[in-house]
Formats: C-alpha cells, sequence, structure tokens
C-alpha cells in the first residue's frame, strides 16, 4: 500500500524547517576529529603502556609488542576527517 | 583516484560509506551530511517539537552515525538505518523527559492477534494537508510510531527495538493511534 501523503509530510517538514544551522556541521566535525586524535593516541601509547606491565610483571617484552602491532595492522583505522 | 562532482552526486549511499571508511577523506562525509543532515532535523523536530532540542538532538545523532558508520551492516537500507538510530535518540529524549512513564509500559498482555493492516485503506485515503492537522494532534509517541510505519516503512519488529516493547504492543498502539486520528477527522472534518 502507497502512503503518498505520510512521504509529501516528510518533504513537507524538510522545507519547512530549513537547514540545520551551520554551527552543527562545524561541532560534528570537530568530535570527530578528538575522537580520531584520541584513537591516535591510544593506538601510539597504548602498546607501549602493555608492554610496560608485561616487562613489569617478568614477561617477554617484545613478544607482547609484535603481538600487538600485528593486530594493530589488521584493524581497520577510527573514523577520522 | 579523483571522482567527478557529477560522479559523485551519483554514488550511491553505500558505496559513498565504503569510500568515506577507506580513505576517511572528509568530501565523503559531506556527501552523507548533505543528503541526510536536514532530513534528521526535520524527523527531529516532528517528534521532540522542539527546535532548540531537535538541532541538539541532530548534532549527536550526526556524531554517532558517522562514529558507527563501520557497525552498517547492509542488512537495511542506509536511509533505515539513519532513522531507527534518530528514532532511537528521541524516544529516549522523550522517555528521559516524560513523567508518565505508562506510555512506554509492556503491553504485551494484549491481544496478540491485531491485524497490522487494520485501517491502512483510511489513512492513503486522508488528504495531505489534512493530514499534517491531524497528526500534530497526535502524542509524541503515536505520531512517531505512525512516521516509522507509513513514512519510513519500518517493519514492526523494527519499531518494537526502538520502542523497547514488545511486537504486540507495537501492533496495540498503532491500532490505537490510527484509532485516534479517525476521531479527530471525523471532528475536524465533517464531510
Amino acid at each position: 500500500m502507497e502512503f503518498k501523503n505520510f512521504k509529501d509530510l516528510a518533504d513537507y517538514e524538510i522545507a519547512k524547517n530549513g537547514e540545520l544551522p551551520r554551527q552543527v556541521k562545524h561541532n560534528v566535525e570537530k568530535n570527530i576529529n578528538l575522537f580520531s586524535f584520541m584513537g591516535d593516541i591510544v593506538d601510539t601509547y597504548l602498546p607501549k603502556i602493555i608492554s610496560i606491565f608485561v616487562g613489569v610483571s617478568g614477561g617477554d617484552m617484545s613478544k607482547a609488542e609484535e603481538k600487538i602491532n600485528n593486530k594493530k595492522k589488521s584493524e581497520k583505522y577510527p573514523n577520522q576527517l | 583516484m579523483l571522482e567527478t562532482p557529477n560522479r559523485l552526486k551519483q554514488l550511491s549511499d553505500e558505496e559513498v560509506i565504503v569510500r568515506y571508511l577507506d580513505s576517511q577523506k572528509r568530501v565523503y562525509f559531506n556527501i552523507l551530511y548533505d543528503r541526510y543532515s536536514n532530513k534528521i532535523f526535520a524527523k527531529c523536530i516532528s517528534i521532540l517539537k522542539d527546535e532548540t532540542k531537535a538541532v541538539d538532538a541532530s548534532q549527536e545523532i550526526i556524531i554517532k552515525l558517522v562514529t558507527n558508520l563501520s557497525k552498517f551492516g547492509g542488512n537495511s537500507k542506509f536511509s533505515t538505518w539513519v532513522y531507527s538510530i534518530t528514532y532511537n535518540y528521541c524516544i529516549d529524549i522523550l522517555r528521559k523527559t516524560k513523567k508518565e512513564q505508562l506510555l512506554f509500559k509492556d503491553e504485551s498482555a494484549f491481544n496478540e492477534n491485531i491485524p497490522e493492516d487494520e485501517d491502512d485503506v483510511f489513512l492513503t485515503e486522508i488528504m495531505f494537508d489534512r493530514l499534517k492537522i491531524l497528526i500534530d494532534k497526535l502524542d509524541e509517541t503515536e505520531r512517531a510510531l505512525l512516521l516509522m510505519k507509513y513514512q519510513d516503512d519500518m517493519m514492526i519488529k523494527e519499531i518494537s527495538s526502538i520502542m523497547q516493547i514488545t511486537e504486540s504492543a507495537i501492533k496495540m498502539r498503532l491500532k490505537r493511534a490510527k484509532d485516534k486520528l479517525k476521531k479527530f477527522y471525523t471532528a475536524t472534518f465533517d464531510d
């Protein structure tokens, strides 16, 4: 069954309410870049922190680092603008 | 490889998403933003009926969409996924602000055999000008329900997971919303 009147209502609402304020796009981009930056930090320092823990607890640091690096390579990068 | 603006416009949502996830280029984000931001905004206003809240909600929804883009499995249309997140977010706001929690209580005890498409013929026959008056007379939840079902063609199962109530409760609520709309119609347009 075709609900053309409901689809027309959607078009009407979009036309009536106009565009989202420009500031919103700016805020969204800022937020996404922040998430991406935090992702970079975690990517850079997490392996080092883990390998320090492994070293302190008496494990083989190089093996742990290698494992983390291999995992990192296979993962997709978080969203970034 | 650089794509021409015309070619970019022709890309499907799914193609844009793949390109965005692969390259993280702003141009692909812009396409998705241009295609959906105003639709999300309009939907937020029509549910929340408050422009300031709708702007804030739209911003949060778009951030949520972009950061979860890799989770879009392609099982449904991208627009359906976008609107599910939009409804979900708005319903959550309503849930937090509404004191009347009864609106969201589980009504699983209701009759399971409510026909989903009862009164649908009546709905298709309401003139657009009249529909926009009538739909505003319904409360937020009822309005959201009807929009999910008849504007965005969502399945009862999808609506049920957004509203977090059983499928039979959704059918019951839809029936009530349609009955109410019918009543308003008779009271407002006596022809």
